[in-house]
């Protein structure tokens, strides 16, 4: 009498850490397919902006919050780089799937709502800072780009993509048609990326546009990564890096529940 | 004996009108349907584009072309929103038609390859001055300006969303997929209309890239159109005229001999 071959199910630790990989692996492969339309444009889109900002300021122009005027706007476009790239990517790659039907793809893997959600976060701060870097690269015979200041250059680099990731995942859940896609873009994430502070000093603000950049978190992304790179902050950098700690933990404990209950992912 | 019930062909005079006024409206439908995306979203990119611009350098440039720096910058914001949107009408109506196979619905009915040119780029006219004359109004509210020369105004918004369009029509032709698409919008359009001399006057440049900026055909569209408004221009007007006029023409017998021959449309 033989026994009937039943495949012995796989035993996993505590972590599936193949699975996590694995989706980590795929969501960066997708990425990488529009290396030159997604890294070099928008890097040469940063460069032109650069320039622009460069004639039109012309030479008394120079000096924003004791800082030339092509350092003060390079942080912000190093974080809109990697924020935008993280944001839509997350977001996209979420709304193909589900559009694509190829979504049960993941919800069937055996990986657990934390594991999908640090999978996907995970690829979306990755290729946000690639995006960055080729930012950075294109940019570095123009500007100075002294590293003042490591930790806050990585600290506010990581949780600031990081935050802009998990809004992409939510967006991503959220959105169900390629047009909310792009209402997002325009509505949410340009505007919110431009209005910051990040082309221009708070200080010399009316004070109803100073409070309301205040409650933008992207403001101290923007502002602790140009400490960073130029020893100048214009707010405090402990508040600053604890608002995007507690943004970046509420953001996770939100998307945790959501990916647990399958919302807008399981029938 | 009974004839056979055989369908008479449609007589048609030299020009096919209701075969080019359909193509026309089917045109301008489709961005109308989505004008959240196709009229509203420009406009607040303008804003921003305002908002920022005037706040960053609005103190340390007070005047340019005897006006302050945001009435110098409005005429240019809106004259890149008319020409991005022309051309994307243009070249997103052909691309998407080739991906998804409707292609065949231009070329199967009795429209000769100049009706098609003719429609398609009215469509793109039209979506290019619903954008101009939409911004136009929002923008005004907050920057008042006044009318120097409704000529100027008129014959560059006309000319200018043409030309575009036109050059959609190209794009649109020679693209087969959406990479393709962005490449050619973010390696050539976007950096032609950001050096246009749109957020600065080209006086401030150094003799030998005033030279280079006065041979980007997008540098006499906005230095037309920013003359209709404030009364001065950086280049020559005549020249300018000419060099959209001649624009106009090359680009649209292009076009016409292109679609002709079926480039990229027929098997």
């Amino acid at each position: 009498m033989h026994r009937a071959r039943v495949a012995a199910p796989r035993r996993f630790g505590r972590v599936n850490w193949i699975g996590v990989a694995t989706l980590y692996r795929r969501e960066m492969k997708r990425a990488q397919k529009d290396y030159i339309d997604g890294l070099l444009g928008p890097a040469l889109t940063s460069l032109l902006m650069i320039l622009i900002f460069k004639v039109a300021a012309g030479s008394q122009g120079a000096n924003m919050g004791g800082l030339p005027l092509v350092d003060f706007i390079t942080p912000g476009l190093l974080m809109y780089a990697a924020g935008e790239r993280a944001f839509s990517g997350a977001c996209g790659f979420l709304i193909f799937d589900k559009l694509e039907g190829i979504i049960g793809d993941v919800i069937m893997a055996p990986l657990t709502p934390g594991e999908r959600l640090a999978a996907y976060a995970a690829a979306a701060v990755s290729a946000g800072v690639i995006a960055a870097l080729a930012t950075a690269a294109i940019l570095c015979p123009f500007v100075d780009l002294a590293f003042a200041s490591l930790p806050a250059l990585i600290y506010f680099t990581l949780a600031g993509t990081l935050m802009l990731s998990l809004l992409g995942i939510l967006a991503g859940l959220w959105a169900q048609r390629w047009e909310h896609f792009a209402a997002l873009l325009t509505y949410f994430l340009v505007p919110f990326s431009y209005l910051s502070g990040m082309f221009y000093p708070v200080a010399g603000l009316p004070a109803l546009a100073r409070w309301l950049i205040a409650l933008n978190p992207l403001f101290y992304i923007i502002d602790g990564l140009r400490y960073g790179l130029t020893g100048k902050a214009e707010s405090d950098l402990l508040a600053g890096s604890l608002v995007i700690l507690a943004m970046d933990l509420l953001l996770a404990a939100l998307l945790y529940r959501l990916f647990r209950r399958g919302w807008r992912l399981k029938a | 004996m009974q004839s056979a019930l055989c369908p008479i062909p449609r007589q048609l005079g030299a020009v096919n009108w209701i075969g080019l006024w359909s193509l026309y409206l089917k045109e301008v439908r489709r961005f109308a349907k989505v004008a959240t995306q196709t009229i509203v979203s420009p406009l607040v990119t303008t804003f921003l584009y305002l908002v920022i611009f005037s706040l960053a350098l609005g103190r340390s440039v007070p005047q340019l072309g005897g006006v302050s720096y945001a009435e110098f910058l409005v005429p240019g914001l809106i004259m890149m929103a008319m020409a991005q949107n022309a051309f994307a009408n243009t070249s997103s109506s052909l691309v998407i038609s080739k991906v998804q196979g409707n292609i065949v619905d231009l070329l199967m009915p009795p429209l000769n390859a100049g009706e098609l040119t003719l429609a398609i780029a009215a469509g793109g006219l039209t979506r290019g001055l619903a954008v101009g004359l939409t911004s136009s109004v929002v923008v005004r509210l907050f920057v008042p300006f006044g009318i120097h020369d409704w000529f100027y105004v008129l014959f560059d918004a006309a000319a200018a969303s043409l030309m575009l369009a036109l050059l959609g029509i190209l794009a649109g032709l020679w693209a087969e997929k959406f990479d393709q698409m962005a490449a050619v919008t973010n390696f050539i359009i976007t950096p032609l209309s950001f050096l246009s001399g749109a957020f600065y006057s080209t006086d401030r440049l150094p003799d030998l890239w005033r030279h280079i900026a006065h041979l980007n055909p997008f540098f006499y569209m906005i230095d037309g159109f920013r003359y209709g408004f404030i009364g001065h221009a950086d280049g020559s007007l005549a020249i300018g005229t000419m060099v959209l006029i001649g624009a106009d023409l090359l680009l649209g017998l292009a076009a016409w001999q292109l679609i002709a021959r079926g480039y990229k449309l027929r098997p």
